[in-house]
């Protein structure tokens, strides 16, 4: 079941992984996080931290735990692009393993301007970007803005929650690769009283991206890619049999940091 | 570094729990105020790890002080017996610096987070310090009992329910001992911190660099970095507490 993935077969270059095991976006920062037992060389990809254009310092992300998993409401906490590839472009040159940037931004001209600094950044394979769940416009724009500025491979995150309309609209752009991504959440911050907005992850999650996949695997040609709720090797083989291209395995790292390895090893085994 | 530790023993200590844990190839290098990331369980509920400061480090044995919580995770360390094995990381991020002048040790902390604090003494002791501590708890029931500390420390309490005659804050005792300690230490809420910084700033003019070190009143989620959910703002910035910290210059700390 292992053996070389190909994330983007109608990209000139492609985005080829020596497996179809990744990290999710944010789960181990730009590549600088070795976390104890976690062996990124092992990996078939890795997605960064979220990126935005500028550095955002306003929002400080926010974990509140749940029974079998956590809410986490992201912030845009990061350096900006310029400190990014200062900082961590000569990392990714080093941890040789296709590096897919997710580009934070909900502006297309934001989103532009991030892909065209990443344009020509030869550690770079890819980039990666979220769909607003409720605005197939203003997503569709965003790849469009994406792939204008930039000729990289595009991975474009769908929320669990989206319906089919989001994805009938992004087959209609130059996405290479669809992620089914966590679910939106919202939670009472109990320091404010307010409502605050977040992804939702834990181990409940799997069947419901693996059921997600399969549905979409039977009309969406553009590899799919699932990510959410892998907590073990059979999350993964389920994800992989339903159809998925590869996965990105998120938040079960920082509690069981070889989980990635041991799927890798057990694929190729 | 990821290994299995073994509970050796667990014994009450007032309305807390102390738990040594022992592992053969012994625990190398962990400095006081650095934590462990603890697995607790091997399901996923309860889901992250719990960083837990170790409150005696030897060579072959650490010490955890678990007070009374809600916390689930810990709730489920407090139920384990004698011999289960525990999937644990570490040691992570900064811990306190025991500077070589300082011979007259200032520890103050709330009951509940004291914990980081426990490992400064033995080494405090060592060099021949003189050592105070600080302590307040909520609820009588939860400072420790002074049989728990080396009879060369001594032990100051306050608590919101107090007996006749004891009292209810720290502020006297730590005015007091502020003007004789040359190293403060200290592990609390923010709220705690906030008011001991006041009370530093107005009994010594200012918080000089190197004189007071406080835990980060953060929770640190992932523990390695990567979740940046435990920022802090220092005036160097805003720094992820798990790996710059925990532990923090108490006059660098925006509180």
């Amino acid at each position: 079941m292992t053996g070389t993935v190909e994330l983007a077969p109608q990209h000139k270059v492609g985005l080829s992984l020596a497996n179809p095991v990744m990290l999710a976006s944010g789960v181990a920062g730009y590549g600088d996080i070795q976390a104890p037992g976690l062996d990124l060389a092992a990996l078939g990809g890795l997605v960064t931290a979220p990126v935005t254009r500028r550095p955002a310092r306003r929002n400080v992300p926010q974990i509140q735990e749940l029974p079998g998993g956590l809410f986490w409401q992201r912030g845009d906490w990061n350096p900006g692009l310029r400190i990014v590839l200062r900082d961590f472009a000569p990392l990714w040159r080093r941890l040789a393993l296709p590096i897919i940037v997710h580009l934070a931004a909900d502006d297309p001209g934001e989103i532009a301007a991030l892909a065209g600094g990443l344009e020509g950044v030869r550690s770079v394979a890819g980039l990666e970007l979220d769909a607003p769940d409720d605005d197939p416009r203003l997503a569709t724009d965003l790849v469009w803005a994406a792939r204008q500025a930039a000729d990289l491979p595009i991975l474009v995150r769908v929320p669990l929650t989206a319906g089919d309309d989001l994805v009938k609209a992004l087959l209609e752009t130059p996405v290479d690769a669809l992620v089914v991504a966590p679910p939106a959440g919202a939670r009472i911050d109990p320091a404010s009283g307010h409502l605050v907005y977040g992804s939702v992850h834990g181990a409940a999650l799997a069947p419901l991206v693996t059921a997600r996949i399969a549905a979409l695997a039977g009309w969406v040609e553009a590899p799919l890619v699932a990510c959410g709720g892998i907590h073990s090797l059979d999350d993964a083989l389920a994800q992989l049999a339903a159809g998925a291209r590869a996965v990105q395995i998120d938040t079960a790292v920082w509690v069981d940091p070889s989980l990635p390895g041991r799927i890798v090893a057990a694929l190729a085994g | 570094m990821v290994f299995t530790a073994t509970i050796l023993s667990r014994s009450d200590l007032g309305s807390s729990l102390a738990i040594r844990v022992g592992r053969s190839e012994g625990f190398w290098s962990c400095q006081p105020g650095q934590f462990y990331l603890l697995r607790t369980g091997a399901a996923w509920s309860p889901y992250g790890r719990r960083a837990l400061f170790p409150t005696l480090i030897d060579p072959n044995e650490l010490g955890f002080l678990l007070a009374p919580s809600n916390d689930p995770g810990l709730a489920w360390l407090a139920a384990q017996p004698a011999g289960t094995a525990l999937d644990l990381i570490g040691p992570q991020g900064r811990g306190f610096m025991l500077h070589e002048h300082q011979r007259r040790i200032l520890l103050m902390a709330e009951a509940s987070a004291v914990a980081p604090l426990f490992a400064l003494i033995p080494p405090a002791l060592a060099r021949q310090a003189s050592i105070t501590l600080l302590l307040h708890g909520r609820r009588r029931a939860d400072l420790l009992p002074a049989a728990a500390l080396p009879p060369a420390v001594e032990y100051y309490t306050a608590c919101d329910d107090p007996l006749p005659g004891q009292p209810t804050t720290l502020d006297d005792a730590f005015v007091s001992a502020l003007n004789w300690a040359d190293g403060l230490y200290l592990a609390g809420s923010a709220e705690f911190l906030r008011q001991a910084k006041a009370v530093v700033t107005e009994a010594r003019f200012a918080v000089t660099s190197g004189f007071a070190q406080a835990v980060a009143p953060v929770t640190l989620p992932c523990g390695v970095g990567a979740c940046m959910a435990c920022l802090v703002d220092s005036g160097r910035g805003r720094h992820r507490a798990c790996v710059r910290g925990p532990v923090f210059d108490l006059g660098e700390l925006a509180l």
